[in-house]
């Protein structure tokens, strides 16, 4: 009983885990972008870049609207380079009473001379500080782009009336001047917050239009926290899959010990049978078992999510951080729902799977050995049955595979009933192969090997549950590793052509894959003229509106260099390189073709310095960087078309014959001084990309491995089960002259076979849900065209995997079976 | 070549010990067969298990052939019993996931030194009990009665020195039971071997050298009763 | 005159705090305090200094106080009678520094506007109130050309000369309510105090710089959710600055500027102490027809409160109806409100009203309007 209950609580952990820290960082991003947000409907956002605050002062000098608030948002790490990242809000505190009560005013306390002067201050919230452990009054390091500043905490802030003080958690309140001095924007705003009213709106728009400059458009706010969530929709989405797929695994583990306890208790319940319980009283007790099970398994499996969910949920926001956009807020933040689903789930499946062995113990009658083989015959008859039903299963998901179009969840849902099918099947396949291994099973191991081969197909209803069990998770397992693998491969083989240059340098930047932090332009000039740098290119990275769309915009310095045909997926019948600079032509990668259905020859719409212009697409390019998706514009069309001068990122080809190493510790030491740069060799940049990767899988290897936790629980179980029914069988034997390490061999080999038919199956299903993973998924998910990169060690180590882990679920049933007193099923009789 | 003195056996049930055996001393020589008389519950199985090793007694000594069991270990006794010993049961003789050949070829594959000649000799006994063209069948395949013969083959294949059985008939109709009872006679009587058989078939009584009734963990030899066949006249059966 | 604006003590760090959630009535400030403050590292009204303008018509940010200051009173074509009060003031947060900046954004300099518009026909009084900062061209204070504005509140030159101050123009508008006038002004500057140097406390510097239009032609529009009226009227300018201004025990005052129609305007205010007595540094000033001015001690003014009346907001009991006499000039005035409720409820509180003139001079009838001035009647102290 225990142990059903430890498998309940193992998956529902997984689930309650996983569901806890989706829903933790969903509710962070909305939490944070709320409270900034305020009370504000609407913004005036620009079209690229930041907005001039000259737009401001016309609104109010001109157009006499009200409510109206300049904002200029940006990110810094405080305290030290590593040190914790902190929003920074500039706001103007004579603007913010209609909009947000935390930032202080005019009727507040705010020292206001302190705060909107030359000298850099800051308000920040009582979390925040005692995080830092700083005080009002006490001066705070910021660390961004590489440069230092100081400021000074003038007060601790309180959170808006209905707001948790974790709302404020990582803000930093700042004035305009500061935020602009500080996030070195001088004249800029991120946008202007407004209130628009319901009646009258017509009348405030139109005062408005007046002043929005070219490109800037007036968006409501909550724009602004779907377009985080839509983001991470497919990250998060495939997490629960993977924590679904655990709770899966999980129910055969409960089928397995609900069918164990029955199996322990038959002549229990053949006696209350016997004094006139009816089949229905049974069943009924077995499932209210169950469900008592259910609930408890549940409530530990609620308390180990939780614990889990903390662990989780740093990976999964840290994952984010690395991918998307900074996240403020990183807490786990515990939901009801969430808590409520996860019993739900943990009790339900309890139940649902509790059905089977349910109606089986209503049919327990202590029977004799003919019974027994009538049910298992049945089962072989059966077996017919469930392969008719699984082949349905299994084209029923293809069916809904290839209906199910760009639709994620309903992916996963077809891959749901692939794997149904193929655990149809294993019993045939187990029938099968035990059948055809006796004979060797005989050779290697003598009658021992003969019975454990036998005991398979005899006990096929027990044996087929436990290696359908393994073989699942064990294939889920594989699969998910074949996938990583090709992933990884395939980022390798990217970063490897598409890095060419020698050395990398770039400004520290909140978000690894979107970083647009810019380099002095003194620093820039140093770096071109150092001794033993031959050539420099240099990238800008920016936000430009595109289709209406904030886009992320990489902005290259062509070198003269052949065409590869390896880095494109299409090209257009010109030379688009050549068309990049001389008209107005860009590339986009491949994510941002898929999700926008955007194709070669297609025209997208640029908001320029001076307006909308029209730019062809020249070709698809492949970039693993980025699943949102990425434009690319050469740098002198760039400057043509944006007044922007900044550089993000320089590459640098060292002179021949200069030592890599050695020409980087000079450019470290030559900038120094000035702007803190990362300044990395081609392999340095390629492995910290790797080191990205293989930590956003992270989350992925506890899954895997929680997974395969469960599958071993059921596994043991099914073996228990299978051992007991075994009792009488045992006594002949010992009768007979078995000794008890004869009997644990026949234990263990026959686990053992478990194990080996349950990995040789997981390599075929292992590889199709690879496949699956790769092509439909992933592609669905992201766009992208991985390699698929089969690793013949990754499904060898499956089956040695599947093999141990019988091998040790099997020992316990084993040593207890060996340890048996002969007599005691002879007692039976 | 079986002695045993002073056999007793007893279980605590809570904070009681209850006697299942008191203080029973008997000796078969080579050759008897002896039938073992007693109600359910009085102790048969029990002295059966003892005397086959599966079970150690609380106090007593098991002599067989000079061999003094209750000083062997668990695997000994196990070693010894696969040797010496065959054992047929009332039911579940059969391992399900072995073929018939496997099944009677059971303890000399157990040992692992089974040469051809000691398999050629098993097979022959199979053969004796008329099932020689069924041994690649599985048990499930075959009936009570053929199953029973199957087990009596097994119980001899090995040429062990005492055979025990504990109701070989008790599970048959009674035209399956003579049959079985025959090849006993047959295989066991005739060729003189050693056996000890816990029944309440008449015939195999009236075979008996020896007759021993075990009533409230004590014995008693009953022989001259039995063999003379009660004032009754039919065949007494007391099952289960 | 001076005004005094608590706007100063709300956002200086003076360590004097209004909780958030205070009732309006707690909102205001002790004045004292307010003048008070903390006032080193900023210049200071030691003495007469020459004016030099058009510059000086501008701003003076190196004192901590300043403002910018218009009433008038105006009738539409059909005799409606309105009176305004437009005032932007300047605070500074912080003495100047030297300290760089890099951002146009950060300012020491904090303005706040005033506007109120009363109109007896409806006995309607509105008034609205604005912050903004001194910077990135939010509000601000420069001449020549004179602009002084606060977002779209503005009061600027329209002559063809930059240099010169008049015809200025005034735009104010506030939810519906608003005025769009033309000022042009009929007599020359009138210096206050002492060469424009009016000492109002004792102590070293505890004085404004002060200069006054005393008569104004004025013309334009007053815009109401009822409609828009064409208006002409006359109005007053005052521009002041200083850094403290008060003394001690001073708690508020009653001022006073009336147009009569003789041409000649009094320009009066007497200062009230904490024990409920006049200060000695009460005093004004007499213009004359000609232009010529003098200026008029306390002793030459006999003020006399002739009725009260209760603020159902503030439960401030203010002085609603007053006789002035200059026994020396055989003048003698009674002294009316247009309306009763012409106070002010806003970040600082005070009574603002368009007041009504009939009297004697030698004997003869005369008539007049003008503008009145109370602070310091509702009684909030820390």
């Amino acid at each position: 009983m225990a142990l059903s209950i430890l498998g309940v609580a193992l998956g529902v952990a997984v689930v309650v885990g996983i569901d806890l820290a989706n829903s933790s960082a969903r509710t962070a991003f909305r939490l944070s972008t709320e409270t900034v947000t305020g009370r504000a409907t609407h913004a005036i956002v620009p079209g690229g870049g930041l907005l001039q605050d000259d737009t401001y002062r016309q609104l109010r000098t001109e157009t006499g609207f009200r409510n109206a608030a300049p904002v200029l948002e940006g990110y810094t790490r405080a305290g030290a380079e590593t040190g914790p990242v902190l929003q920074i809000l500039g706001i103007d505190p004579l603007a913010e009473e209609p909009f947000r009560s935390y930032t202080g005013g005019p009727q507040g306390n705010l020292d206001l001379g302190a705060f909107m002067g030359p000298s850099l201050t800051g308000l920040i919230s009582r979390s925040t500080a005692d995080r830092l452990g700083i005080q009002s009054g006490a001066s705070l390091a910021l660390y961004r782009e590489g440069k230092t500043s100081t400021i000074v905490i003038l007060d601790v802030m309180d959170p808006e009336p209905g707001f948790s003080e974790a709302s404020l958690t990582n803000l930093l309140i700042v004035d305009i001047a500061t935020a602009q001095s500080l996030l070195n924007a001088p004249g800029q705003l991120s946008r202007i917050d407004l209130i628009l009213n319901e009646d009258g709106r017509a009348a405030q728009l139109e005062k408005l239009d007046r002043v929005l400059p070219s490109g800037a458009r007036i968006e409501p706010a909550s724009t602004r926290s779907s377009t985080l969530d839509q983001m991470t929709q497919a990250f998060s989405l495939n997490l629960t899959a993977m924590s679904l797929l655990a709770m899966v695994v999980g129910m055969f583990l409960i089928y397995n010990t609900m069918t164990f306890s029955v199996v322990q208790r038959r002549s229990l319940i053949g006696r209350l049978r016997g004094i006139g319980v009816t089949a229905r009283e049974i069943s009924g007790l077995i499932l209210a078992e169950a469900a008592v099970v259910g609930l408890i398994g549940s409530t530990i499996g609620m308390v180990s999510g939780i614990f889990l969910g903390h662990v989780l949920v740093d990976l999964v926001t840290r994952s984010i951080n690395d991918l998307y956009f900074t996240v403020r807020i990183q807490e786990l933040n515990l939901s009801w729902l969430g808590l409520g689903k996860g019993l739900l789930v943990g009790m339900g499946a309890t139940v649902l799977a509790a059905f089977a062995p349910a109606r089986e113990a209503t049919r327990a009658i202590p029977s004799t050995v003919l019974r027994r083989s009538e049910d298992e015959t049945r089962i072989e008859t059966h077996g017919g049955l469930l392969r008719g039903i699984g082949f349905f299963l299994a084209l029923l998901g293809a069916l809904i595979l290839w209906m199910s179009g760009s639709s994620i969840a309903l992916s996963y849902v077809g891959i749901l009933f692939i794997i149904l099918a193929a655990a149809l099947w294993i019993p045939s396949f187990a029938n099968i192969g035990s059948r055809a291994l006796r004979p060797l099973m005989g050779r290697f191991f003598g009658i021992v090997g003969r019975m454990a081969a036998s005991g398979i197909h005899h006990s096929l209803s027990r044996s087929a549950v436990a290696i359908a069990a393994l073989t699942v998770a064990v294939a889920a397992t594989s699969g998910v590793g074949i996938m990583v693998d090709s992933f990884r491969t395939t980022v390798d083989t990217w970063l490897r052509y598409s890095l060419e240059a020698d050395i990398y340098v770039s400004p520290p930047g909140m978000v690894f894959r979107r970083n647009d932090a810019t380099i002095d332009t003194q620093v820039e000039r140093q770096i071109r003229a150092m001794d033993g740098v031959a050539e420099t290119y240099s990238v800008r990275t920016a936000r430009v509106q595109i289709e209406g769309r904030m886009t992320d915009m990489v902005v290259t310095e062509p070198r003269n260099r052949e065409l590869e045909p390896g880095r494109y997926k299409k090209r257009s019948s010109y030379d688009h390189r050549e068309a990049m600079v001389s008209r107005d032509v860009i590339m986009v990668s491949e994510p941002y073709a898929f999700r926008y259905n955007t194709d070669v020859g297609d025209s997208l719409q640029v908001m320029t310095a001076s307006g909308p212009r029209t730019f062809e697409v020249g070709a698809i390019y492949y970039d693993y960087a980025s699943d949102l998706g990425v434009v690319q514009m050469a740098r002198s069309r760039y400057e043509t078309h944006f007044t922007d001068r900044y550089v993000s990122g320089l590459a640098i080809y060292a002179a021949d014959g200069v030592d890599i190493d050695e020409l980087i510790d000079n450019l470290k030491s030559a900038t120094a001084d000035g702007q803190g740069l990362l300044i990395r060799s081609n392999r340095s940049l390629r492995q910290a990309s790797l080191d990205v990767f293989d930590q956003t899988f992270t989350v992925t290897a506890v899954l895997r491995l929680l997974t395969i936790l469960v599958a071993f629980i059921g596994v043991l179980t099914a073996l228990m089960a299978l051992q007991l029914e075994r009792a009488r069988e045992l006594s002949v034997l010992r009768a007979n002259g078995m000794t008890p390490g004869q009997v644990q061999r026949m234990v263990t080999t026959q686990t053992g076979l478990m194990g080996l038919l349950s990995g040789l199956l997981s390599v075929p299903l292992g590889l199709l849900l690879a496949w699956l993973l790769i092509f439909v998924i992933n592609q669905r998910s992201f766009g992208w065209t991985l390699q698929f990169d089969v690793d013949l060690m990754v499904l060898f180590q499956a089956v040695l995997l599947a093999v141990i882990a019988a091998l040790l679920a099997g020992w316990i049933p084993g040593r207890s079976m060996s340890r048996m007193n002969a007599t005691e099923a002879l007692r039976f009789e | 070549m079986l002695h045993v003195s002073n056999l007793r056996k007893s279980y605590s049930e809570g904070s009681s010990e209850r006697d299942v055996l008191t203080n029973l001393s008997f000796t078969i020589n080579r050759g008897e067969l002896v039938v073992l008389l007693g109600r359910s519950g009085s102790g048969k199985s029990t002295l059966l298990n003892m005397i086959s090793g599966m079970d150690v007694p609380s106090s007593g000594s098991i002599a067989f052939q000079g061999t003094e069991l209750t000083e062997l270990s668990d695997t000994e006794r196990t070693l010894f019993r696969r040797q010496h010993l065959g054992i047929i049961f009332q039911s579940f003789n059969l391992i399900p996931t072995l073929t018939v050949e496997e099944n009677v070829l059971l303890p000399l594959e157990l040992s692992e030194t089974a040469d051809i000649e000691q398999r050629k000799v098993a097979m022959d006994v199979l053969h004796e009990v008329g099932l020689g063209d069924r041994g690649s069948s599985f048990p499930d395949r075959l009936s009570g009665g053929e199953q029973q013969r199957v087990a009596i083959a097994r119980a001899l294949a090995h040429n062990p020195s005492l055979i025990l059985a504990d109701e070989p008939t008790g599970n048959l109709d009674l035209r399956t039971a003579e049959t079985v009872m025959d090849i006993l006679q047959r295989l066991v009587h005739d060729d003189r071997r050693t056996m000890l058989i816990a029944t309440h078939d008449r015939e195999i009584i009236r075979l008996a050298d020896r007759v021993l009734e075990l009533q409230a963990g004590r014995m008693e030899d009953v022989t001259p009763e039995m063999n003379g066949l009660g004032s009754n006249g039919e065949r007494e059966r007391t099952g289960d | 005159m001076r005004r005094l604006i608590l706007l100063l003590l709300l956002l200086s760090a003076a360590g004097c705090t209004t909780p958030p959630d205070a009732e309006e009535s707690d909102d205001t400030l002790n004045l004292a305090e307010a003048m008070g403050g903390d006032t080193l590292g900023y210049a200071r009204a030691v003495g007469p200094q020459p004016f030099d303008f058009p510059t000086d018509f501008g701003a003076h940010p190196t004192f901590k106080t300043e403002w910018w200051y218009f009433t008038g009173n105006l009738w539409s074509g059909d005799k409606r009678r309105f009176g305004y009060e437009f005032t932007v003031f300047r605070s500074a947060l912080r003495p100047p520094d030297s300290l760089a900046r890099h951002s146009e954004w950060s300012t020491n300099q904090l303005y706040m506007g005033h506007f109120s518009l009363a109109d007896p026909e409806t006995g309607t009084f509105h008034a609205h109130e604005r912050f903004s900062r001194g910077a990135a061209g939010l509000a601000g204070a420069a001449s020549p050309p004179f602009r002084v504005w606060l977002e779209d509140w503005s009061m600027e030159t329209v002559a063809a000369d930059p240099s010169s101050l008049f015809p200025l123009q005034l735009q104010v508008e506030a939810d519906g309510v608003g005025i769009d006038l033309m000022l042009d002004a009929t007599n020359p500057i009138v210096l206050q105090g002492e060469r424009g140097w009016d000492p109002k406390g004792d102590g070293n510097g505890n004085a404004s710089y002060y200069f006054s239009f005393t008569r104004i032609e004025t013309k334009g529009t007053i815009t109401l959710p009822s409609g828009r009226f064409n208006v002409e009227g006359s109005s007053w300018k005052d521009h002041e600055w200083s850094t403290s201004a008060l003394g001690k025990d001073e708690v508020g005052w009653d001022w006073f500027a009336l147009q009569l129609d003789d041409g000649r305007e009094i320009m009066f205010y007497q200062l009230r102490r904490e024990d409920g007595s006049q200060s000695p540094f009460t005093g004004g000033t007499l213009v004359e027809a000609d232009g010529s001015y003098r200026h008029i001690t306390r002793n030459e003014v006999k003020l006399q409160v002739d009725g009260t009346w209760e603020s159902p907001v503030s439960g401030a009991i203010y002085p609603s109806g007053w006789t002035l006499s200059l026994p020396g000039e055989d003048l003698e005035l009674h002294v009316t409100p247009v309306m009763q409720n012409q106070e002010l409820n806003v970040s600082v509180r005070y009574f603002e009203g368009a007041v009504d003139i009939e009297g004697t001079s030698n004997g003869q009838p005369i008539a007049g309007v003008g503008y009145v001035e109370l602070t310091g009647y509702d009684g909030s102290t820390l």
